[in-house]
Formats: structure tokens, sequence, C-alpha cells
């Protein structure tokens, strides 16, 4: 049911025809006194009226009924006080701060992330909500009772899972952080086919060796539109055994499958950064990437193709900070195809 | 943009003098409640109008806390102890309602194009008849 509208009129004053207590609920005005009242006072509508006199004493009355010269009244309104008011009290209506509560301002609504019916109480009948996540427009019926109004409100989303054969690791080594990091002549750590690496990316120092890992993988995005608008991203990988990094995903620039000179095959700022989470076998801890909208804006670039993504160690690799000279290791590990159980593979789920 | 709230009755006086650059002040001791409850942030205020006998000034209260007034000047009056506070309606405050059959219109898909005038605004596409909803930027959604 809408609520009622507040009406206005800008003759309605009168006077207390008769004296009031502070718990009357009905006001005698003189002999056509309520005419005044009675263009902004329709069944259906709202109307407030404030009691005030020299002293500038106010209350505020909401009209419920209004027959002959009899106004039928709620007392104390909007933050007033009931009182009695005597013969002659002047009755007019001004804009009072509930009218001006019940106007919608331009700008004015509220945001929520995800879906609000069922959760959300409406203000009013016919609020609107502004749902951040799938960037769309929810009315409100009744309650907590939405309807979508405008927009995607329940996003549609595709999964992938890498093409196997693209699931590469290389390793750089060198006798310095610099010489690991450009590894020209990069070494195979691990191919697609295998079921899991206990060092996917990362980095470690032993016996003056520096030894990178970075990850590659490709996704095969051909049966998404090219123009297509992806409102929501996100890559989940199960760790496997070591989680001693934060790891980031950015775009690869690899070849498919890559090849050993492809170690540095990556470009640009990470799409998404998680601080790495593993157990044991057959034990899966999901570390979830949320692509920012940099990986936003590649994913839609490559739809219909395939999207190729290089991970790396955050705080070491990616920044280029030397893990000094110590013997010592941040290894990541991950699943990548276990044979029987192709639920651990990662999944990357585009919300279209 | 600001959501503007309201309260009836809402006046008092300045509890000392103010410069024409200070953004707080005290109104009368215990006079704080009369004015809405709003704080840094929020997205929420409510406009003041400060006047003595020779001046006035509109200010936007950002944040109440107490007695305590955070404003946005609107100029830089000097006022002296015992100057009016007043909660008032102004010309910023009437244009941010929306008004019954007030909508712009627009002759072509405004989804990357058009920028909106507020959040949130609905505009009408003539030719084919189709009410569009700002999200943001220039980012709208048909509404269906």
């Amino acid at each position: 049911m809408p609520n009622l509208e507040h009406g206005f009129n800008d003759m309605a004053y009168s006077l207390l025809f008769e004296a009031i207590s502070d718990s009357d609920t009905t006001m005698v005005l003189p002999a056509g006194g309520a005419v005044s009242f009675l263009p902004g006072w329709q069944s259906g509508r709202t109307v407030y009226l404030t009691l005030t006199n020299i002293q500038n004493d106010i209350e505020i009355v909401k009209v419920t009924e209004i027959h002959d010269d009899i106004l039928t009244v709620e007392r104390g309104q909007d933050g007033s006080v009931s009182k009695a008011w005597p013969v002659g009290t002047i009755v007019i209506q001004r804009g009072v701060a509930i009218d001006f509560t019940s106007f919608i301002q331009k700008g004015g609504f509220r945001s929520i992330a995800g879906d609000p019916n069922g959760v959300l109480a409406g203000l009013y009948p016919g609020e609107k909500v502004y749902d951040t996540d799938s960037k769309s427009w929810w009315i409100n019926i009744t309650g907590t009772l939405w309807k979508c109004l405008a927009g995607t409100c329940i996003p549609v989303y595709q999964d992938f899972n890498p093409v196997v054969e693209t699931e590469y690791t290389l390793v750089g080594t060198d006798s310095t952080w610099a010489g690991a990091r450009a590894d020209p002549t990069a070494t195979v750590y691990y191919n697609g086919g295998e079921a899991f690496s206990d060092w996917a990316i990362g980095e470690s120092i032993y016996s003056g060796t520096y030894k990178i890992n970075r990850t590659f993988m490709e996704f095969d995005l051909s049966a998404i539109s090219p123009g297509t608008e992806a409102t929501q991203a996100t890559l989940t990988i199960q760790g496997y055994v070591n989680e001693h990094d934060d790891v980031v995903v950015q775009q690869g620039l690899q070849s498919t499958p890559p090849n050993d000179s492809e170690f540095s095959a990556y470009t640009g700022d990470y799409f998404a950064k998680v601080t790495w989470a593993a157990d044991t076998w057959l034990n899966p801890s999901p570390n979830v990437f949320e692509f920012n909208a940099l990986g936003l804006n590649y994913l839609e670039s490559v739809f219909g193709g395939n999207a190729k993504l290089c991970f790396r160690g955050y705080n070491r690799d990616y920044l280029d900070s030397d893990p000094g000279n110590g013997d010592n290791n941040f290894k990541n590990g991950m699943y990548f195809t276990p044979l029987g159980h192709p639920e651990f593979m990662p999944v990357l789920r585009i919300y279209i | 943009m600001t959501e503007y709230l309201f309260t009836n009755n809402a006046e008092s006086t300045l509890e000392a003098d103010i410069g024409g650059a200070d953004t707080s002040f005290n109104v009368a001791s215990g006079d704080g409640g009369l004015f809405p409850a709003v704080s840094t942030g929020s997205g929420q205020g409510f406009y003041i109008i400060v006047s003595d006998v020779t001046k006035s000034e509109w200010m936007l209260c950002t944040d109440r806390t107490g007695d305590t007034l955070t404003v946005t000047r609107g100029g830089s009056n000097s006022f002296d102890s015992g100057a009016t506070v007043k909660l008032a309606l102004n010309a910023t405050i009437l244009s941010s309602f929306l008004q019954k059959g007030v909508f712009r219109e627009v002759d072509s898909d405004p989804d990357g194009s058009l920028s909106a005038n507020y959040a949130g605004e609905e505009v009408y596409q003539t030719v084919t008849g189709v009410w569009w909803k700002h999200c943001s930027g220039t980012l709208w959604k048909e509404m269906t």
C-alpha cells in the first residue's frame, strides 16, 4: 500500500473557536474556518497543521478528518508536545520537518552489495536501491520483497577451467637476484597434465643460488561474445602444501603452450592479489582472486578468444625485493589438474 | 550529493564570537539537540542561516556533536556571540527535490555517453520509448 501523499495549501489559516486540552482530538474552528483547509485536505492525503501563538509556542497536529468546521487530529506530532490551547489560537499550515523528509532528494538512495530481496526492509513502498555488486537497481514492493528495476539484478556467470596443456610453471635460476628474475633460459618445473605442484609460485635462495617460480595458464573464453560486459570475475585456485607469500595474477604474454624463454612473458599491473593458503593432499584451501577494473577490462578485451595469465609472488618477485643472502624460501603450491578430482582445478568465474 | 535533514523550530544563538574563517562553533549550551544529528562522512547535512541585525550567512552543517556544529561557510562574515543560528530552507534544498513529471529526454541510448545530473537519475529515450536509470559515471541501465 502506498504512503499517503502530503497535501499543502497556501491559504490554510484559521483560529480555534473553542479551547482545547492537551488530550482533545477535535478542534472547532469558526463558522467557515475549515474552508481554507479543504482544498489541501482530501481523503488519502496527509496534512500537518501548526498551532502557535504570539510567544511562538508550537504544536504540530496531523489532520485525519474534516467535518464542517471540526478538525479531527492526532496531537503532538513531529517532535512537538501536545498542550492546552485557548480560544483564538492560530491554526496554520507550515511546511514541517516530516513534510520535507517525505520528499525524495536527487541522488538520495541507499546502496547494497548484493541482492536485497528477502533481506533488506524497504523504507517505503517503491523505494529504489542500487546493488553495487551487479550494478543494477531494485524497487521495493512491500516489506523485504524487491523486484528488479534496471540492469541484470541476478548476475549470470560462466565458469572456465584452464586449458590443461597451457598450465606451466617456469623456474628462473641464477647466482644473482636480478639474473634469476630475468632468466632468459628458464626451465620447466611443471607442465600440463601433472596433478599439483608444491612450488608453483614463489622464490628461494639456497647456497647462493636464487630460484624464482612463475606459473602461466590460459583460459578459453570463446564462449563469451566479444563486446560482452563483465561485471565481476573471480579466479579460485586450491592451495597445496606451501603457503609462504602473497600472490598476484597479471596479464600473460606467453605462447600456447609457453616455452622456456618466456619466463618474463607478462605485462602491466596486477589484476588481483591474495595471501596464499594451502593444506595437505586432498584438503583444498581456496585462494580467490577478485579481479579489479584493470583485470575486468583485460578479460573483456579477450572475450571470444583466450585469456592468458601469469602468477607471481608479490612481496619479492613482483616488488623486486631481494630476499637476501641467507638460505630461505617462499613457496606457494597449488592444484593443477588432479586426476579424479576435477573439482580442485582452477576456476575462472566471469559474471556477465 | 548531500542528503538534507530537517527538524522543526531549530533555532539558537552563537555561544561565542566567530571569525570569517571559522568552520566550527558552539550554539547556546543545551540547544544542539534542536538540530538534526549528523556526522562527518555520512553524506548528510542541514543548512543554517546565521544572522544579526546587519548581515546573514548560509552555512551547511555536516557534523553536529552536542552543541558543536562543523560547517561549510557560504561567506566570510564575522558574528558576535548571541547572533541567531536557525535551521532553514533555501533554494539549494528545494532544488534537490524530485518534481513530479520532471525528467530529461534523450534521442539516443545514453549508456556510455551521457553524464548524469545526479546519481540515480532517470531519463526517457524518446525514439524507443525506453526509460534508463543511471548507475555511475556514464553507465546507464534500461528499466524493465
